[in-house]
């Protein structure tokens, strides 16, 4: 974001900016999911937390279990989160300007342009006519890329230029121009900051695959040198629970399960079945930013063709290709690479071409909502191709897909409200945001304010009639099934409430027990051995004199379990006097 | 501006018009080992436009020409009368009525100018350059460096000396 004040570069000339009729911005989604990610951000922490912390409970409720396995487990859970931590530390970058500026400057060898003659000083007079408080810095010792806007700081920003732009300048004036409007149009969308959240997603796409196979090698390294452990460690589960009951599949064991049979090469053979998981994941993550980026690109081409001829410059930019080389691992990277962080020429020139249309603005405004639906099939997509490897399903992925789309879609309504608000909202907010983003208010024309209105309260009904998918509510049917019926006399334990969240403290009420020091209450999977119980902090305690009250346990695991009431150890032995049932799921 | 970077200028205004301006920075990049020209697999800029498509035809000439600086240097080892005999016979192919005579000019290191400019020509076709355009190209780069030939000696020397 630039300040007030024009740059002072050698040989600038400052004038007012014209009073642009080209259109305003468009909501700044990039700003909108960084922001939301950044929130939620204690809560991925939190639920990774529980999910490692959850095979440490598992190899210490088992004492036979090396803990060195569990260590290792909730370790290579952390590969899960690595494209979440690719995309907050791009966050963190491009919310260091100043640090990014280096980066850029560095890697691209900018300096302050010398604009006291030739194509730069006319490249400057354009930028003062539209943005004169734009720094113009650039690189004629190479020629790509044409241009590009960054941040020198929180209100200061500058449009970088290379050699190709130049020689552009002179062999087609007006499409050197179009290229100069479209960076001008980043920096009035507020982009030049935001952008750097892609700063390391060509990184961690370069270095996935190598990633992956150091994943699958660990994995199958833990296979070999710890067998006999894992092996235990896979039988627990009978030992601990004794029972075959496929419920109990979702118990304690469910998260040792899921990684034994799952992403062990050895345990589960299908490796590129696992190879395929991860990407889905990787992909599922990162396809909402990435596409955020597609929009600041589109919205920005469609400020520059708002006008026929630099509409026709712009195609006539877009349109200059290579030609096609040959097929090769570095051209297939070289093209991936430019998805991540723009889209297709192709759609580009379609949109370029049909950009004189006041309805050609939906499709743009669609997009980034659609990213959250295509990430949500990713993710569906991942979890059939897991619950079909763990023989848990046997049903298609469309009818899977069909089942669950709408339920995980409510897990984000929020989100697609608060994009429906801002749609909505806009028209009387885009001034504020180019007063916040520039520094200047005003200069730009209200286009297609019915559309982003339509559009906005559209989506917000969907919001609205999304269904909740609150957890506790999900699970709420099954459980009560199987519940008994609270007891009305004699000692009695009862959950406070029959579904709770991983994480949560699973309060339990205790009634009318006989005043003895030695009862004692215990939570166990479902199916446990009426004798046994996990001798762990957090699944067992005593009711410490007490005649009715509540305790508090904290299972990390999620599963159906049974909360068992004992009474006068060790007199009274190992029969359950009460009991009550409950379920612990992931939000 | 030192020789070498008038030299790269006066290359550019006679072969790559559009690239006069920047020719001189770009050299000094090539001359420097930097990549100057987009690699197909580069990492795209946030925010950016354009990418592998702009080729620079200057920086394709400069490294056409720089396997053959050993036969270009001795270009400037001739006689005056020589030079001039050679540059008006290319500027009368230029405009396609002179006979080949220029071609089998001999040079001082044994090699023939058509030699030369085959040797210039077939690099760039390599490079992906049209036929057409690669020899006239070839042609134009010889030109020019015999206009001025103690820059244009000094450009090659340069040329020699570059990091690769």
């Amino acid at each position: 974001m630039p300040s007030p004040a024009p740059s002072a570069e050698p040989g600038s000339t400052v004038a007012a900016p014209e009073i642009d009729a080209r259109p305003g911005p468009l909501p700044p989604w990039l700003w909108i999911w960084a922001a939301t990610l950044v929130c939620l951000t204690p809560e991925i922490a939190a639920a990774t937390v529980r999910r490692a912390y959850g095979f440490f409970e598992a190899s210490w409720i088992h004492h036979e279990v090396m803990t060195p396995i569990a260590v290792t487990y909730a370790a290579v859970t952390l590969f899960e989160l690595l494209p979440i931590l690719v995309l907050l530390a791009g966050i963190v970058l491009a919310l260091a300007p100043g640090q990014r500026a280096r980066r850029v400057q560095r890697r691209y060898g900018l300096k302050p342009a010398d604009t006291a003659t030739g194509a730069l000083s006319e490249i400057r007079a354009l930028i003062d006519r539209h943005a004169p408080e734009l720094a113009l810095h650039a690189n004629l010792r190479r020629m790509a890329p044409l241009a590009f806007i960054y941040p020198l700081g929180y209100r200061r920003s500058a449009i970088a230029v290379c050699g190709g732009l130049v020689k552009t300048w002179r062999s087609d004036r007006p499409a050197a121009e179009a290229v100069l409007l479209h960076e001008i149009a980043h920096y009035r969308q507020g982009d030049p900051m935001i952008v750097g959240v892609g700063s390391f997603l060509t990184p961690a796409l370069r270095w996935w695959p190598l990633l992956i196979v150091l994943f699958l090698a660990t994995l199958v390294t833990l296979d070999l040198v710890f067998a006999g452990p894992i092996e235990r460690f896979a039988d627990a589960r009978q030992q601990v629970i004794g029972t075959t009951d496929p419920d109990a599949m979702r118990s304690l064991w469910e998260m040792a399960f899921f990684y034994l049979h799952e992403f062990s090469p050895l345990a589960h053979p299908t490796m590129i079945g696992t190879v395929g998981q991860l990407t889905l994941w990787f992909l599922a993550i990162v396809i909402i930013p990435v596409i955020g980026l597609w929009c600041a690109e589109l919205t920005a081409d469609r400020y520059t063709a708002a006008e026929p001829a630099s509409r026709a410059a712009l195609i006539r930019a877009l349109e200059r290709r290579p030609p096609r080389p040959p097929l090769r691992p570095a051209v297939l990277w070289g093209w991936l690479f430019r998805l991540i962080s723009h889209p297709p020429t192709r759609l580009r020139l379609a949109l370029a071409r049909a950009w004189n249309r006041p309805a050609t603005l939906l499709p743009l405004l669609a997009l980034f909502p659609a990213s959250y639906a295509v990430g949500i099939l990713l993710v569906l997509a991942m979890t059939h191709q897991n619950a079909v490897a763990r023989g848990t399903t046997d049903v298609g992925l469309i009818a899977f897909v069909a089942e669950l789309f709408v339920v995980l879609m409510g897990g984000i309504r929020l989100q697609i409200g608060v994009l429906g608000a801002v749609l909505l909202l806009w028209p009387l907010l885009a001034g504020w945001w180019l007063l916040l983003v520039t520094g200047r208010s005003g200069g730009h024309a209200r286009r297609g304010a019915p559309v982003l209105v339509a559009f906005g309260a559209a989506l917000l009904a969907v919001a609205l009639l999304l269904p909740s998918a609150d957890p506790t509510r999900a699970g709420l049917a099954e459980i009560e099934s199987i519940r008994p019926p609270p007891v009305e006399d004699g000692p009695s334990i009862r959950v406070v409430k029959p579904v709770f969240a991983v994480g949560e403290r699973i309060v339990v009420r205790v009634e009318r027990l006989p005043a003895t020091l030695e009862n004692w209450v215990t939570i166990v999977p479902l199916g446990t051995a009426e004798e046994m119980y996990l001798d762990y902090p957090g699944y067992w305690a005593y009711t410490a004199g007490i005649e009715s009250g509540e305790m508090t346990f904290t299972p990390q695991l999620p599963g159906l379990y049974e909360a068992r009431l004992y009474l006068d150890w060790p007199d009274g032995g190992t029969t359950i006097r009460s009991y009550d049932r409950f379920q612990v799921l992931y939000r | 501006m030192d020789d070498v970077r008038v030299m790269a200028a006066h290359l550019a205004e006679r072969v790559t018009p559009d690239e006069a301006e920047i020719a001189p920075d770009l050299l000094d990049g090539l001359l420097a080992g930097e990549a100057v020209q987009p690699a197909a697999d580069e990492e795209p800029v946030l925010g950016g436009f354009g990418g592998p498509e702009l080729v620079s035809e200057f920086v394709t000439l400069v490294q056409a020409m720089q396997p053959c600086v050993q036969v270009l240097a001795s270009l400037f080892l001739m006689g005056s009368a020589s030079v001039t005999m050679i540059v008006q016979r290319l500027a009368l192919r230029d405009r396609k009525k002179a006979p080949q005579e220029a071609e089998t000019v001999k040079l001082p290191d044994g090699e023939t100018l058509g030699r030369l400019l085959t040797s210039i020509e077939s690099n760039l076709l390599r490079s992906g350059v049209e036929p057409e355009r690669a020899a006239e190209m070839s042609r134009q780069a010889v030109i020019a460096l015999l206009e001025r030939p103690g820059e244009g000696a000094r450009f090659v020397d340069a040329l020699a000396g570059a990091k690769r």
